[in-house]
């Protein structure tokens, strides 16, 4: 898997990033830097998870239109007027901005698909767990009684089809599902009053009880997040300047190319691509130690 | 029914406290945010500060072993439905499973497990922008759940019909009430009223086949899977 070098930064590191990813997605009004995160979340998902990528790049088209397509439908905001239709405008600028906010939304999809990949509920967890324990041990609990629901539920499915047959319609169906559930609750009520005996047997809930964690906060995680934060700050401090700002209402205020405008850009691309670049480099080394072998 | 009543202890105070004098400075901080994206982040800012209270009310009281166990297996049982119910888009046990769960177990509980398991089942469905929409949806059906029904206001007998319909308005006004606003923020960024119109009119649909499957489940298993949750809280002494 390409995206090792990725997967094994320290959880925080790797949230952080998404944080900061999503955030700047969401606030920024510059379809340049738009169009930056996009191409990034984008790659990085290529990186992680190959082929899947070009499913999200084909599905952002039909979207995109379609929230262009609903913007101007409700916004007549703008100065340029393209048409008129049942004597409401259709202007330039509320085409664009929809399309922008299209974009927008397919970009934070992708950041979450990236994020789904890399933050596995393993990871989720551990974040929880400094500062919500009873949550994260909920958390954990549950992710553990699904597959145990689901295989209890499955065998009961079997015994009761095994009784009275398979169920016939969509009411009979409905009535099996319940009939199933409610044998299910029963079942793991019991379970789980063991298993609260057992929690309680090994000292849930006493003083000086430790957490294992399988991730350590190495001196490769420090620079790595140092190197974002860094970025982070100058990115800001360079879009602060207003040099990005861009406006869509009365007049859509074009690409700002300004040489504040292009270190923003640079900087905000570097940022977004740290974890591609980790995962690229990784790979590159790799095969160069391969091919000396 | 509750006998965390009265101590939620120092966590929840202060992030309530937070909340209310949040929520305004956000609202006027976010009006000199510039572009009409503004909204979206605003609401999003506020659904988070609504939602913090109620766990951090649950982190402090300690909650003991069993309540936890109570709530993950609901939320278990609930994510199972979402997942044993795919082949009918929308007709899902979820809501009626949170439902139930506020009427035995109280709101605070209610709002756990419908906030949980929104936030839990998205790692099968797939997270994404809305799932702060959905897990403040889910859990404000739970808590309201709790807080209507509590046993000694509503005759048993009418314990099937009356958590039915509840849970099909519910699901009409509160779960569609949040998301479908939530979705139109998401991806349009501007609230009209036509355009909110057009938002409810496009989940309409959806929502209805929602509110219909949870009406349907309520009604007849609401009865049944109550006795087992009140046997459950008296067999082993649960929030009593």
């Amino acid at each position: 898997m390409m995206g090792r070098a990725f997967d094994t930064l320290h959880p925080w590191v790797s949230f952080v990033f998404f944080a900061v990813c999503i955030a700047f997605s969401m606030i920024s009004s510059s379809p340049v830097m738009l169009a930056v995160s996009f191409f990034s979340a984008l790659l990085l998902l290529f990186v992680i998870s190959g082929r899947k990528a070009v499913r999200y790049l084909l599905f952002s088209v039909p979207a995109v239109a379609a929230a262009a397509a609903v913007n101007t439908a409700f916004n007549h905001e703008g100065a340029t007027v393209l048409l008129y239709l049942n004597g409401n405008p259709i202007t330039l600028e509320s085409v664009i901005y929809g399309a922008v906010s299209g974009t927008v939304l397919m970009t934070v999809i992708i950041w979450f698909a990236c994020f789904s990949r890399i933050m596995t509920s393993e990871k989720i967890m551990f974040l929880f767990a400094k500062v919500s324990p009873s949550l994260s041990l909920l958390f954990s609990m549950i992710l553990r009684f699904v597959p145990q629901v689901a295989a209890k539920a499955r065998q009961i499915n079997e015994a009761q089809r095994l009784s009275y047959g398979t169920p016939a319609g969509l009411y009979g169906r409905i009535k099996r599902g319940l009939t199933v559930i409610y044998a299910l609750l029963l079942r793991s009520f019991e379970d789980a009053a063991d298993t609260t005996d057992s929690m309680k047997c090994r000292g849930y809930g006493l003083p000086g009880r430790t957490a294992f964690s399988r991730f350590r906060f190495t001196a490769r995680d420090g620079a790595v997040l140092a190197v974002m934060l860094v970025l982070t700050a100058a990115a800001a401090a360079a879009a602060g300047t207003g040099a990005v700002r861009s406006a869509y209402f009365p007049l859509f205020s074009g690409i700002k190319t300004g040489p504040y405008a292009v270190i923003t850009y640079t900087l905000y691309a570097a940022l977004l691509n740290i974890p591609a670049a980790l995962c690229v480099t990784e790979e590159i080394k790799w095969s160069y130690l391969k091919s000396r072998i | 029914m509750q006998e965390t009543k009265g101590k939620h202890g120092r966590g929840a105070v202060i992030s309530t406290a937070a909340a209310v004098l949040l929520i305004p400075l956000t609202i006027a901080a976010g009006q000199f945010f510039p572009g009409s994206r503004k909204y979206y982040i605003i609401s999003l800012l506020i659904i988070l500060y609504l939602m913090l209270p109620f766990f951090a009310a649950f982190e402090s009281r300690k909650p003991q072993p069993r309540e936890l166990v109570i709530i993950a297996v609901m939320c278990a049982v609930a994510i199972g439905g979402r997942l044993a119910f795919f082949w009918l888009p929308q007709f899902k046990p979820m809501t009626a499973v949170v439902i139930l769960s506020g009427i035995a177990f109280g709101g605070q509980t209610g709002f756990l497990t419908g906030a949980v398991t929104a936030f839990v089942s998205n790692f099968y469905f797939g997270q994404g922008p809305w799932t702060p929409w959905q897990m403040f949806a889910l859990g404000l059906t739970g808590l309201i759940s709790g807080l209507i029904f509590r046993r000694d206001y509503v005759p048993r007998r009418a314990l099937s019909v009356i958590p039915a319909l509840y849970g099909a308005a519910a699901t009409l006004i509160i779960y569609g009430g949040t998301v479908n606003p939530g979705s139109l923020l998401i991806a349009a960024g501007e609230i009209t009223p036509q355009a909110l119109l057009a938002a409810y009119a496009a989940g309409l649909p959806m929502d209805l086949v929602h509110a219909a499957a949870t009406f349907v489940f309520l009604l007849i298993g609401a009865k049944p899977i109550l006795k087992i949750l009140c046997r459950v809280k008296t067999k082993y002494g649960l929030f009593a």
